[in-house]
């Protein structure tokens, strides 16, 4: 399949082309769009320097393939403030020096940011969940107007390797259960959901699989975008769906 | 209750209505990895997830799980952390999840696809024990998906005395040292039904069916909690420098089981399963 993914980061719609299908959200992040303000720390999913939110939700960047993330919308540590305006977060780590050498500091401050789902308190209510998303989504904007004469939206780039230890595999996202079970029926295949133990098996070289048949929830499409056939599936699957009893 | 595959730990432990129908499954989700993990893991990867014996890890150690027949290196190594239940000659590693703990001590089923067809398979007969084939983990074919869960409806008529607890290294983001969920039926002043399963101390969530039965009909009280401890515990051996483990398991057996018997709380504690929560009149159970 091809490796060409389309994602909005920091409110401005990017499309990429992959030559590798090993490259994680951090590795394209730092090393092709330049965002190096998200860190690499331990890069297996245990410091938490990497945090971003991926569609409103804090997770490990180093845990992510980029492929997986298509049609997602990313906000890094860079899209975070408006022009000169520090969002709140950021202002309290600097009025109360919450700092020892930095490096963690972005992931820190996104963690922070980022909602649970349905956990009351601290800004993270329902409420603030939508008072930050429609923050969030004022500060795309933001992002985007600031943006508009360097920003290229559009445009496309191309994502250098960013191997992280794993071994080559093929790259293959099914449409339906029935297309995910026939291609796992060739040996050496791995099914990939929230990827947080088999990348970091894979990049330890504890797994080495030959072909990754990705049925990540967020390489999943959404619903609102999702053609009849895939809710057919996903009811049937349960993907990120519940059902009663 | 079924519940897709694809579900993410935190959508599912921050969902109002299964949280108050399975309490002890929604603690055990809050106590496991750290929130941006828990926001991308999902429900069938957990029961899928590998053992955290950093034998298996690191690839310069010999471990039958990851090439079978190469021996293992956790036998004369740090064997702190491994089972002390079900283990064999080849493999004496344990199952991480928290998870999966009150799972298997609810009755939680697993419908998986494959090329011939759907079927399902309950979760306590899922995980394989090592035998002399510890390379298999679970009982899933290759081409094999699991695509839902399910709880049976009785399993929500333990809410009312649901608990999970977990001995850590650290209060956070670390894997069990030994865990235990405990769910108890009260009925009048006696045990109707009692569930209880342990977690880290064996390749797969161990149920504890000869302690439920020690309880049934019983009143719910501490003496009658650590019989029903030493009979989950019964059949444990060390396998090395981890006979503290199962002095330890009973504790916690007990005193999941006083947590469960105190009354399951209004929300998930700040501190998901700690073993710090106080207990109304008992300072150590």
């Amino acid at each position: 399949m091809s490796l060409s993914i389309s994602l909005t980061v920091n409110g401005l719609a990017r499309r990429i082309e992959l030559d590798d299908p090993r490259v994680t959200l951090l590795d394209l992040l730092r090393e092709r769009l330049e965002l190096t303000g998200t860190k690499k720390g331990c890069d297996r999913g245990q410091c938490g320097a990497c945090t971003v939110l991926i569609d409103g939700r804090r997770m490990n960047s180093c845990l992510a393939l980029a492929l997986s993330q298509d049609g997602a919308d990313i906000l890094t540590i860079e899209g975070l403030a408006e022009g000169d305006a520090l969002h709140p977060v950021q202002a309290a780590f600097i009025a109360h020096d919450g700092f020892q050498c930095g490096f963690c500091t972005p992931g820190q401050i996104m963690s922070a940011v980022g909602p649970d789902p349905g956990v009351p308190g601290r800004g993270r209510s329902r409420a603030g969940a939508r008072r930050h998303e429609r923050q969030s989504l004022s500060l795309r904007r933001l992002c985007r107007d600031h943006r508009s004469g360097a920003g290229r939206p559009g445009q496309a780039c191309h994502g250098r390797a960013g191997a992280g230890g794993m071994k080559m595999f093929d790259y293959i996202r099914p449409a339906t259960i029935a297309e995910a079970v026939a291609a796992a029926a060739t040996p050496g295949t791995a099914y990939l959901a929230g990827g947080t133990n088999l990348l970091d098996l894979m990049k330890g070289g504890v797994a080495r699989p030959e072909r990754i048949v990705d049925i990540t929830p967020a390489a999943r499409p959404r619903p609102d975008r999702t053609p009849a056939r895939w809710r057919r599936a996903d009811r049937r699957a349960g993907a990120q769906c519940r059902s009663g009893p | 209750m079924r519940i897709g595959a694809l579900v993410r730990n935190a959508d599912l432990a921050h969902d109002r209505d299964f949280a108050r129908r399975f309490p002890a499954v929604a603690e055990a989700l809050l106590s496991g990895a750290s929130a941006q993990l828990r926001n991308a893991a999902t429900v069938g990867g957990n029961l899928l997830q590998r053992t955290r014996c950093p034998y298996f890890y690191d690839t310069a150690s010999a471990c039958n799980k990851r090439t079978p027949g190469a021996g293992c290196d956790a036998q004369h190594g740090e064997t702190r952390l491994n089972a002390v239940l079900g283990w064999s000659e080849s493999c004496i590693a344990t199952n991480p999840s928290d998870f999966c703990v009150p799972l298997v001590a609810l009755d939680a089923m697993v419908e998986i696809e494959g090329r011939t067809g759907r079927r399902d398979v309950p979760l306590e007969s899922f995980h394989r024990l090592p035998g002399d084939a510890p390379e298999r983990d679970t009982v899933l074919e290759s081409d094999e998906l699991i695509v839902a869960l399910r709880l049976p409806a009785e399993a929500a008529g333990f809410a009312a005395h649901a608990r999970y607890l977990k001995v850590r290294d650290r209060t956070s983001y670390a894997f069990a040292v030994v865990s235990a969920a405990a769910a108890l039926r009260i009925e009048g002043s006696r045990i109707a039904e009692a569930r209880i399963a342990l977690g880290g101390v064996a390749l797969k969530p161990w149920r504890a069916r000869a302690a439920e039965a020690a309880l049934a009909g019983v009143a719910p009280d501490k003496p009658a909690f650590r019989r029903a401890a030493e009979a989950a515990l019964a059949d444990a051996k060390p396998s090395g420098d981890n006979a503290f483990k199962i002095e330890l398991a009973k504790r916690i057996v007990t005193r999941a089981l006083l947590l469960a018997a105190a009354g399951t709380p209004e929300r998930v504690p700040a501190l998901p399963a700690s073993p710090f929560a106080t207990l109304p009149g008992v300072l150590h159970a």
